[in-house]
């Protein structure tokens, strides 16, 4: 196990964001961690090649984005929320509804914009470069998701619905 | 968007020990080792099967084959990498004699069919120019280059009747001095056909319908073997009608 050195502390440093991509790619916690186990499992026998490489960061989060991809073609769902059941409305206590119903708004490619722009951070020029678009696409895509965004979170917290 | 920021910075994340994912990953990587290790395995079995078959088939001697039976039982006890290797090294190894091994066989199945084809040219060539069968024999001889393919037969016990069946006129030119012949042109049954003019030898070629060329070398001295005799009472016309036979084709192999 020697070969894995520092996969543990990868892990350690990762796994909450992991899990994060992994839910606002999906939008359910259930299969969230789901995708998370599935892509740290192959990520362990990998290692010894990942670790060498440039930006492990960023071969991980592919893994994310293809073992979500794998996931809806596997069930035949659609790449969105529509999962989301009646049962997660009413265990709901801390706001993660909210996101969960405007998640479900978001195209696939918004979604993913979202993910490496707010949650892991990168420039509009990484965004681009990582998801093959242009900058200017990201740009846009950007401004359209946090607008539907801020649409559909704003209703929920106005109404009584919850 | 702050909001937008917090709210996905706050979504609350399983509490998971790391260890579990290092036995998930453990459990994979042992399960992708007895994958290897049955791939290799099956890769000799498949490879030890196919050269047995191979071997069987031909009743050829030489075999490489001892101890293939055994081969898959020791790779199938073993489980660290360097047996892993060992096995895919065998493997490889077993390919690429099966590869030789195939090799020989076509070169061989190539041999007979060439075999064949001289024995044709003969029983079509006597048809034409031997009908008692009294003059022409085989002779134990095989040309071949470039894609054509011929046999020098011998006439009357010492003369040469040499034929070569190629692409184009220029065939013949490999194994004959076409140009001391002083080749013509001319035609026989419609179709373009050559003559000699000059030298002490009779060539004709003649071209068939699919594009195959028939030269047939009449000549008083079989090559080096020196004993001659003559007259030989063959004529370019008789030649002509011999070449132009459309069973007088390239083996298989070369078509």
């Amino acid at each position: 196990m020697a070969d894995r050195a520092g996969f543990s502390e990868y892990v350690v440093a990762r796994r909450p964001l992991l899990f994060r991509t992994a839910f606002v790619l999906c939008g359910d916690p259930h299969q969230a961690e789901d995708l998370v186990q599935q892509v740290l499992t192959k990520l362990y026998v990998a290692w010894p090649r990942v670790a060498r490489m440039e930006s492990v960061d960023g071969y991980v989060r592919t893994m994310v984005v293809n073992a979500n991809v794998d996931r809806v073609r596997r069930r035949g769902e659609h790449v969105g929320l529509e999962a989301f059941d009646q049962s997660a409305r009413e265990v709901d206590h801390d706001g993660l509804l909210d996101l969960r119903t405007a998640l479900r708004g978001l195209a696939p490619g918004q979604r993913r914009v979202i993910v490496l722009r707010h949650l892991w951070g990168l420039s509009v020029e990484e965004t681009a470069a990582a998801l093959g678009i242009a900058p200017g696409t990201v740009k846009s895509q950007t401004a359209d998701a946090l607008g539907r965004l801020r649409g559909l979170l704003e209703p929920q917290r106005e109404g009584p619905a919850r | 968007m702050n909001e937008i920021d917090d709210l996905l910075r706050g979504i609350e994340t399983p509490d998971v020990d790391v260890a579990d994912d290092v036995a998930r990953g453990e459990q994979a990587l042992r399960r992708r080792h007895r994958w290897q290790i049955s791939g290799a395995v099956a890769s000799v079995a498949a490879v030890a099967a196919i050269a047995a078959a191979l071997q069987g088939g031909l009743g050829t001697s030489g075999s490489t084959a001892p101890g293939y039976a055994e081969q898959p039982s020791v790779a199938a006890t073993a489980s660290t990498p360097a047996a892993v290797k060992a096995a895919r090294q065998r493997a490889h190894h077993r390919l690429l004699t099966v590869k030789q091994r195939m090799h020989q066989i076509r070169r061989q199945m190539e041999g007979l069919t060439s075999q064949k084809t001289v024995q044709r040219y003969h029983d079509v060539l006597a048809e034409h120019l031997d009908p008692t069968g009294t003059q022409l024999r085989l002779a134990q001889n095989e040309q071949g280059g470039g894609g054509s393919f011929g046999t020098k037969l011998d006439w009357r016990n010492g003369g040469m009747l040499e034929i070569v069946v190629g692409r184009g006129f220029a065939a013949a030119a490999s194994f004959y001095d076409l140009s001391s012949a002083g080749m013509q042109d001319t035609t026989y049954g419609g179709h373009p056909a050559r003559v000699s003019t000059s030298g002490s030898d009779l060539v004709v070629s003649a071209r068939h319908d699919d594009g195959t060329v028939v030269t047939l070398i009449a000549s008083t001295e079989f090559g080096n073997n020196g004993t001659s005799t003559n007259g030989l009472g063959l004529t370019q016309d008789q030649l002509l009608e011999a070449a132009a036979d459309p069973r007088l084709q390239l083996p298989p192999y070369l078509r």
